[in-house]
């Protein structure tokens, strides 16, 4: 499981000053179980797999062999996060954030 | 003991307790060629300036936590470039000097990831063990556990897949990279800071760990032990991950493993029964394609920049590429060049170390995309918010079945 995100690149650098205004972080988890019924994953119920560094504008993390090493636990959780840089307007508003599973 | 104390040579707890450490300043340009040969056991002659070989103070493999990433300084790719050249002639017994028993190099690929081609130099040289890095969210059940809810660990942790900027291959040359991968993301170890520890990544980290291994299997085999021998029982006994050879090479690391093929292959027992594969498509290819560079480099490049940058001088056997080199093994199986519409033989060895009956089974696999999904998302940011954080959740229903 390759899981790619993508942000266009003027909103990674809106301004073309070389600093950045946002960027993104994958993570790749194991949901183990749904613990306490609230039908979230939420920290104390999943295992960090996976994470990807940020390259420009996109993120990539991987995972083989999801379905073998999912196993008997509840479901894998791909996240995605937007992270404010470092040239970040105060509100950062409805970026297009891509997410490539294959 | 006294050659250990008077150079330096530490023994701490560590993968490998019964090691000793010596450590050996290298960098920057000029310095690791000099280090190398020394911990080899080469000499200086005070008068002419030319290393020899004695034997003294040999340490039995040389870890080697540096590569270049960003610049080639001469005309080789990685892979034939100087440094490759270099370690490439360093590893091999009896190129620089008759009585000369090789050393084992293992060296770290890089942290240039993900993209395939990645690999750095020397890791891209023939004769070292290449390492990438894998993981072990060890680290983030911790500080899932100590707050740092971010890591979102707190279930328990994993391991054994391949981080994003860990190198991928293949070498320019065409043969596969990495040789094998060790944990890299992310270790705790001992640290003079205030915790006595720190966390540590990167396959400067992954390299150090698979050079444990390699010592426990000398301690098994004898400090004679060919470093060919030892490559081969690190990559035969590495735990496949699942993802492509330019990913994982052969694997991860297993000490057990290869502590185990090590003591069968030495007549003695093993809980665990390992095969060795072992072949000289990988040094046969590189000799008959790429044997004049190398004598290039060796008789040429290599002499200049010894005399230029450390006033020494370092003289091979050969210029070339002598016999016993074309015919060294490695796990890695190298076609070279197939010319148009042609074909090319390559033979390969599957080694039992005992008369013990096995069943070996070869098969062609492919990888396929199977289909990708795309997903958008608008994510914004509230004032002073520092992230904004979106996820889906995948089920065995909605994944394909792994091959």
């Amino acid at each position: 499981m390759d899981v790619v995100a993508t942000i266009p690149y003027s909103w990674f650098d809106a301004d073309n000053d070389y600093i950045l205004d946002v960027r993104l972080r994958v993570w790749i988890h194991i949901w183990r179980a749904d613990a306490n019924g609230n039908g979230r994953p939420d920290p104390d119920e999943m295992m960090l797999v996976n994470y990807g560094y940020n390259w420009v504008n996109w993120n990539l993390a991987t995972k083989a062999a999801p379905t073998i090493k999912l196993g008997s636990y509840r479901g894998i959780v791909v996240s995605v996060d937007l992270v404010r840089g470092p040239d970040a307007p105060s509100y950062v508003l409805a970026v297009p954030v891509a997410v490539a599973v294959t | 003991m006294g050659d250990e104390v008077q150079h330096g040579v530490v023994r701490p707890r560590g993968i490998a307790p019964g090691a000793g450490v010596l450590e050996v300043k290298a960098l920057w340009v000029g310095k690791v060629e000099v280090s190398m040969l020394w911990a080899a056991g080469f000499d200086v002659d005070a008068a002419t300036g030319q290393f020899y070989f004695t034997g003294s103070r040999r340490a039995d493999a040389i870890s080697n936590s540096w590569g270049i990433s960003y610049f080639a300084y001469d005309v080789g790719a990685y892979g034939a470039d100087f440094e490759s050249a270099f370690v490439a002639g360093l590893s091999p017994p009896g190129f620089l000097n008759p009585r000369y028993p090789g050393i084992l190099i293992v060296q770290a690929g890089g942290n240039g990831g993900p993209g395939y081609g990645t690999i750095t130099g020397p890791g891209a040289a023939l004769g070292v063990v290449t390492v990438g890095s894998s993981t072990s969210t060890h680290f983030a059940y911790v500080y899932t556990l100590m707050g740092m809810t971010v890591l979102a660990s707190g279930g328990g942790w994993t391991s054994d897949e391949i981080i994003s900027w860990s190198l991928r291959g293949p070498a320019p040359l065409g043969y596969i990279m990495p040789d094998v991968v060790n944990v890299g993301a992310f270790g705790f170890t001992a640290a003079p800071v205030v915790l006595n520890y720190a966390l540590y990544g990167g396959t400067s980290y992954a390299t150090p760990l698979t050079a444990g291994v390699a010592a426990l299997v000398l301690q098994v085999l004898g400090r004679t032990a060919d470093p060919a021998l030892v490559k081969t029982i690190l990559q035969s006994s590495a735990v496949p991950l699942r993802y492509d050879v330019a990913s994982q090479g052969f694997g991860r690391v297993d000490a057990f493993r290869a502590v185990s093929l090590a003591r069968l292959l030495a007549g003695r027992t093993a809980a665990q029964y390992e095969l060795v594969v072992q072949s000289n498509s990988l040094w046969g290819a590189y000799a008959s394609k790429y044997g004049f560079l190398r004598r290039w480099q060796w008789c040429d490049n290599i002499r200049a920049y010894m005399l230029w940058w450390a006033g020494t001088d370092l003289q091979p056997r050969f210029c070339s590429l002598h016999v016993g080199v074309s015919s060294r093994v490695d796990c890695v199986l190298f076609f070279g060049d197939v010319p148009q519409g042609g074909s090319r033989s390559i033979t390969f060895t599957v080694r039992s170390p005992t008369n013990k009956t096995v069943s070996v089974s070869a098969s062609p696999r492919q990888f396929a995309v199977d289909k990708t999904l795309m997903l958008t998302r608008s994510l914004s940011l509230a004032p002073v918010a520092p992230n904004n954080r979106s996820y889906w959740v995948f089920t065995l229903a909605n994944l394909t079945a792994d091959a």
